[in-house]
């Protein structure tokens, strides 16, 4: 096993086989790789029966790294010989293996089992621990995230149309205080007596609140003029104030249909006058819908490198390398063959939702094999 | 060259029948396949050398059906030509 036979070795067995001289056998070995040569010089190819054929092959120029120093050099254009064995040679040499199959697997057969050669691959991937981690969260992100479905719809709804849904209520809110300020004079003293000694601060706030609504460039003024202390309290006040008016957006929105009646309850309106007399209401509400705007599912990012591959990252986000197809997909505009994409390459990794698979089903993890299949076929 | 005019030539060559030709290209093909299957290379001095190469088995996917194949190890022969016949060629 693994020794070189000499030429004359093998004449000396072919002299055995055949019953012919030793030195005919030394010289037909000798002849015959002379001949042939010759051909071969002369640029043919030469196809013998029983043997193989001998081909010249064209090999473009390509760079190269010299395993030593780590310098680049070019391997210039050449023409090389290849050897074809016929096809009666090719069985004899793989004699031992004459009797195997190739054999279909039952797919009931976890793939750890099969695939030992597959250990070396994790074992790396298990090395870059951090990335991994990193990866992890991710996956556990987008997890709360189709778990908190509903949630994110609502959300994605308010921030996909942040300027509809944003001026909609502060024209609300900025309406709601001036009519609010209107009826009390008329309605409330007569049904809440015990509301009234509010009424006249109330009245008194009016101009300050309608201002700040209606014209930055007063509140601009009136700020410099304020001390530092009442500042920092008018600030604290406007962090609080801004809360509840998210609440009151909030409920606003959920009792769109009622707020006639809400507005009636002079307690909330007035409440809703007090926080509002020294708020920086426009900055704060903008702060607010930035801050929803966050929340919105965002894709995730990945990137192709010499030892992470598309199965990698299906495996690290789906759990399942055999889910790297969808990643494909999604990336198909700037993806060639599969097995050759540039390292760097940056890819999305879409939510497997979008395409409706689950890595616990087998069903779909078939479907993802032939999926993956059918890519390769398209290089064919 | 076709086959026909390689091996008449090599019977000239070495002034013996077609017939042995025949015979001898026949065992030579039969040694140098019974070495590699036992993976043994077989090396001809300025020529070049015929080597095994064992492939390991392995789980494919048919092409078509999508269905996991397990693919047996098969033993293939490579063969690697000299210096000499490298620069032969490329004169």
């Amino acid at each position: 096993m693994d020794n070189k036979i000499t030429a004359s070795a093998l004449a000396a067995n072919m002299a055995l086989a055949t019953g012919k001289s030793r030195k005919l056998c030394e010289d037909f070995i000798r002849e015959f790789f002379k001949l042939a040569g010759e051909n071969l010089e002369a640029g043919e190819n030469l196809r013998i029966k029983g043997f193989g054929s001998f081909k010249i092959v064209d090999v473009e120029r390509r760079e190269s790294v010299n395993v030593n120093t780590g310098e680049r050099y070019e391997i210039a254009a050449h023409r090389k010989v290849v050897f074809t064995p016929s096809k009666e040679m090719a069985e004899t040499i793989n004699a031992p293996f004459r009797d195997f199959d190739s054999v279909e697997i039952d797919d009931e057969i976890p793939d750890d089992v099969l695939l030992e050669n597959e250990e070396t691959p994790l074992m790396e991937n298990e090395s870059l621990s951090e990335e991994d981690s990193v990866s992890n969260y991710r996956l556990q992100e987008g997890s709360e995230e189709e778990g908190a479905d509903d949630e994110i719809t609502a959300e994605a709804y308010l921030s996909q149309s942040p300027h509809a849904d944003d001026t909609s209520p502060i024209y609300e809110a900025s309406k709601e205080p001036a009519e609010a300020t209107l009826p009390p004079g008329n309605t409330v003293p007569p049904e809440n007596p015990s509301h009234e000694e509010n009424s006249s601060p109330l009245n008194s706030s009016e101009e300050e609140i309608t201002r700040p609504f209606n014209s930055s460039e007063d509140e601009d003024f009136y700020e410099p003029e304020q001390e530092p202390t009442r500042f920092w309290n008018g600030f604290l006040i406007g962090t609080l104030s801004t809360f509840a008016v998210c609440a009151v957006i909030f409920m606003l929105g959920c009792f769109l249909d009622w707020w006639p009646l809400n507005f009636g309850d002079p307690k909330e309106t007035y409440a809703l006058v007090e926080n509002n007399e020294i708020a920086p209401n426009p900055e704060e509400e903008t702060s607010v819908i930035q801050g929803e705007e966050v929340q919105e599912p965002e894709p995730i990012y990945d990137t192709v490198s010499t030892t992470r591959y598309l199965t990698t990252i299906a495996r690290e986000h789906y759990g399942d390398y055999n889910f790297w197809p969808y990643i494909y997909e999604e990336n198909q505009s700037i993806l060639g063959h599969p097995d050759r994409i540039t390292p760097g390459t940056k890819v999305v990794v879409p939510p497997l939702s979008k395409y409706g698979v689950d890595p616990s089903n087998p069903e779909d993890v078939k479907e993802a094999k032939k999926k993956g299949a059918e890519i390769y076929a398209r290089f064919k | 060259m076709d086959n026909k005019t390689f091996l008449d030539t090599l019977s000239q060559r070495l002034d013996i029948s077609l017939a042995s030709v025949g015979a001898l290209l026949e065992s030579l093909a039969k040694e140098i396949a019974d070495n590699a299957a036992n993976l043994d290379g077989v090396v001809v001095p300025g020529f070049g050398s015929f080597e095994p190469r064992l492939r390991e088995e392995r789980v494919s996917l048919h092409p078509a059906s999508g269905k996991r194949l397990l693919v047996p190890p098969r033993i293939t022969l490579s063969f690697k030509q000299s210096p000499i016949l490298k620069q032969k060629i490329n004169s």
